[in-house]
């Protein structure tokens, strides 16, 4: 009798909380800020271990384990080439051309070290993850495809994510079992072709909104502050503050703050500036949002491992909600709410990402390893590149 | 002894087995179960340090390793055998609610602290000590651009210009260091009536504004303001104070996150602008007291304030993030 393999669904799940991380958040920022940015190094360690650790994957975690003291002596090298580059241009402004050539050129060979310092330092089960891409393909993709995303001003862009994302995924191992990925550069084109639908409706709204305002000022004095309050409703809570602030002004004998307050006419387009700016923004980062969970989805989906497959459902209205209300949270907070944002979004994240598992995950070999140093993890976050697995 | 369960990891197979892990009171550890039976004396193995609640992971000397649910059992027995000091001190800060709500207010004092007097005494310290060619140098190629992409030629009488070139020179004549400062007309076109003044020393006057103006005084009080900005080194104090603040936020929010690069640019603009008020601010008080020792009726300010604040046509919005503090608020004083 033949053996069918046995197919299961192992999910991703993230077990971190709010009050725990909070708490771990805090020391680190005071611990860095008392020992001048030292600290930062071990800070960056915990938070690392703190999310992964709390990741399991058919019950077993994730682990960090990246020495601190590598982190800090990478992060003091960038420190010195900066200082280095600020002082040499100051005196020889001929050198900044070569710095910047020289960063370029360097640029692939530091994203290649920043991937493998942060895969051979990811473990799960004891067995390491690792990073085999070649510099001179990350050259290839970045100077080459990047040129070409520049002159063909960014219709290559979904292109470019393309085969950056190929080159990532089919490089990196686990142990000795290499990823691999499927997915095509037209189903990243058709990720980029329906965003710009939402630009579309923006048009659309606009057109509207040109037509209906001007109709809607010249209704009565009543109807004028109904639409008032209906703005202050749609407004951003800065913007209702500043809303709020010119009332009170007004009320308390503040007003002419302008020589024009008073004027219906700029109070209207005060407001539809407010609204106008509001809404941008929000589609805005609708359109990141969107664009960044459907390439997301279509990474993961398109990737596996041996014969275990990648299933990532996240939904962009939910993408969206979190990261709008994080946004909100964030910034009534003062920045306190920073750790909840960051639990929150990754715990959904996680949620929606399973494994559909052959048989089982206890087969795969460790393989023999070099460690890397992390100086070029640390250019690479000095320079903020987002390496994002 | 201390006993619980533990996950087994060979280091060679992703394989797990489930095993019994046995915390021997004479500092061994023993591992047995599912074809595990090993004992290792508690100095050659390596134990993670606590950090929430993760599983803790036991480094055998051969790299397998064993993840450990159960944090305090660990702690209990490292407790007893007088390991791992420092990195339990982390942790208990982590843990004692008292530590955490002094980290928190360490904090917020700190970086409200910094904002609000450290980064502004620093920067101001260091720009008065640096050199005034480093400003030179920061306004380089600036008059150039603008009068590529802004300005065209001055239309202004000569007699006017003539005029307030005079007033302009005897103004310079009380300041220490000011051989270097010039006033240039332009035609201001889409910056309509305005003034600044270059970090190189140059201060520029539209043709708006002198045609606004009423009396010489009026333009002569708005060049006042422009020269306490040259006199107090607000460029150079600006360019430092923002990427001080930029490095500050960067650095207490900690690790760039996805969404937190917009709510990072956000509380650094409004820093900005609230430094630029207080730039303003400074460089009325400048003009504010040259014009009361040169016998220059305050008025002129006020009126010449209030007149371009008539042409303009901001919005609301853009006043609350701007740069200027509310006009009415300027003129408090000069009233």
């Amino acid at each position: 009798m033949e053996i069918v393999p046995k197919e299961r669904e192992c999910k991703f799940e993230f077990n971190g909380n709010a009050g725990e991380y909070f708490k771990i958040w805090i020391v680190n920022v005071a611990l860095s800020i008392i020992t001048l940015g030292i600290y930062s190094a071990w800070a960056k360690v915990r938070t690392r271990r703190y999310f992964y650790g709390n990741t399991t994957l058919d019950g077993s975690n994730f682990e960090y384990l990246a020495d601190p003291m590598n982190i800090l002596k990478g992060r003091l090298i960038v420190l010195t080439v900066i200082i280095v580059y600020i002082f040499t241009t100051e005196f020889i402004p001929m050198l900044e051309a070569a710095f910047v050539l020289l960063y370029m050129l360097g640029l692939p060979w530091m994203i290649v070290k920043a991937m493998q310092f942060n895969l051979r330092n990811t473990s799960y089960r004891n067995i390491r993850f690792d990073f085999e891409g070649s510099s001179k393909e990350a050259a290839i993709i970045f100077i080459g495809v990047g040129l070409l995303t520049i002159v063909t001003l960014g219709l290559a862009t979904p292109y470019f994510i393309k085969r950056f994302k190929e080159y990532s995924v089919d490089n990196t191992y686990f142990g000795t079992t290499p990823f691999s990925f499927s997915a095509t550069t037209g189903e990243f084109y058709r990720v980029y072709l329906k965003a710009m639908i939402i630009p579309l409706i923006i048009a659309i709204i606009g057109i509207i909104a040109a037509v209906a305002i001007p109709a809607y000022h010249s209704a009565t004095t009543m109807q004028s502050q109904m639409q008032q309050q209906q703005q202050m409703e749609t407004m951003t809570p800065e913007q209702q503050q500043a809303e709020m602030q010119r009332q009170i002004d007004e009320i308390t004998g503040n007003a002419g703050l302008q020589a024009n307050t008073g004027n219906s006419d700029q109070e209207l387009a005060g407001a539809v500036a407010a609204m106008t700016f509001a809404i941008t923004m929000a589609f805005y980062l609708l359109i990141g949002i969107y664009i960044q969970t459907r390439t997301t989805n279509l990474v993961l989906n398109s990737t596996s491992l041996g014969e275990h497959k990648l299933v990532s459902t996240l939904r962009v209205r939910n993408m969206f909600f979190i990261h709008l209300t994080n946004i909100i949270a964030m910034i009534i907070s003062l920045g306190l709410l920073i750790p909840w944002c960051k639990i929150r979004i990754t715990r959904y994240r996680l949620n929606n990402l399973s494994m559909i598992v052959v048989d089982d995950i206890n087969r795969f070999i460790a393989a023999e390893q070099n460690n890397v140093k992390a100086t070029a993890g640390e250019f690479a976050d000095a320079f903020d590149i987002d390496m994002g697995f | 002894m201390l006993k619980t369960t533990a996950e087994y990891h060979d280091g060679v197979s992703s394989n797990v087995r489930q095993v019994e892990i046995v915390f021997n009171d004479d500092a061994s550890i023993y591992l047995n179960g599912a074809g595990v039976s090993r004992l290792h004396l508690l100095e050659d193995i390596g134990i993670s340090p606590r950090l929430g609640n993760i599983p803790r992971v036991l480094t055998l000397p051969d790299n397998a390793s064993c993840h450990v649910a159960d944090n305090d059992i660990v702690d209990a027995y490292l407790k007893m055998h007088h390991q791992g000091s420092a990195s339990s001190l982390i942790h208990l800060l982590e843990s004692r609610i008292v530590y955490v709500i002094a980290a928190l207010l360490f904090t917020v004092v700190f970086s409200w602290g910094m904002v609000e007097h450290g980064v502004p005494y620093f920067a101001k310290k260091i720009a008065f000590n640096l050199p005034t060619d480093v400003d030179r140098a920061l306004g380089q190629g600036t008059l150039e651009t603008l009068d590529k992409i802004v300005f065209t030629e001055s239309t202004a009488s000569a007699e006017i210009r003539q005029r307030l070139l005079h007033r302009f020179d005897l103004m310079k004549q009380q300041i220490e260091d000011a051989d270097e400062y010039q006033l240039l007309f332009r035609h201001g076109n889409t910056i309509e009536a305005n003034a600044f003044a270059l970090p190189s020393g140059i201060i520029v006057v539209t043709d708006e504004l002198v045609e606004l103006s009423e009396s010489d005084d009026e333009v002569i009080a708005i060049l006042a303001h422009e020269v306490g900005h040259l006199v107090y080194r607000h460029s150079i104090r600006m360019a430092m104070q923002n990427s001080a603040v930029a490095i500050l936020i960067a650095t207490v929010t900690g690790d760039p996150f996805s969404t937190s690069s917009l709510v990072v640019a956000l509380p650094t603009i409004l820093v900005n602008a609230s430094y630029s008020r207080e730039f303003e601010a400074e460089a009325d008080d400048y003009a504010y007291r040259y014009l009361l020792a040169n016998n220059v009726p305050l008025e002129a300010f006020v009126n010449i304030l209030e007149r371009i604040s008539e042409t303009e046509t901001e919005s609301r919005v853009e006043n609350f993030l701007s740069s200027h503090p509310a006009t009415v608020d300027r003129l408090r004083r000069f009233k």
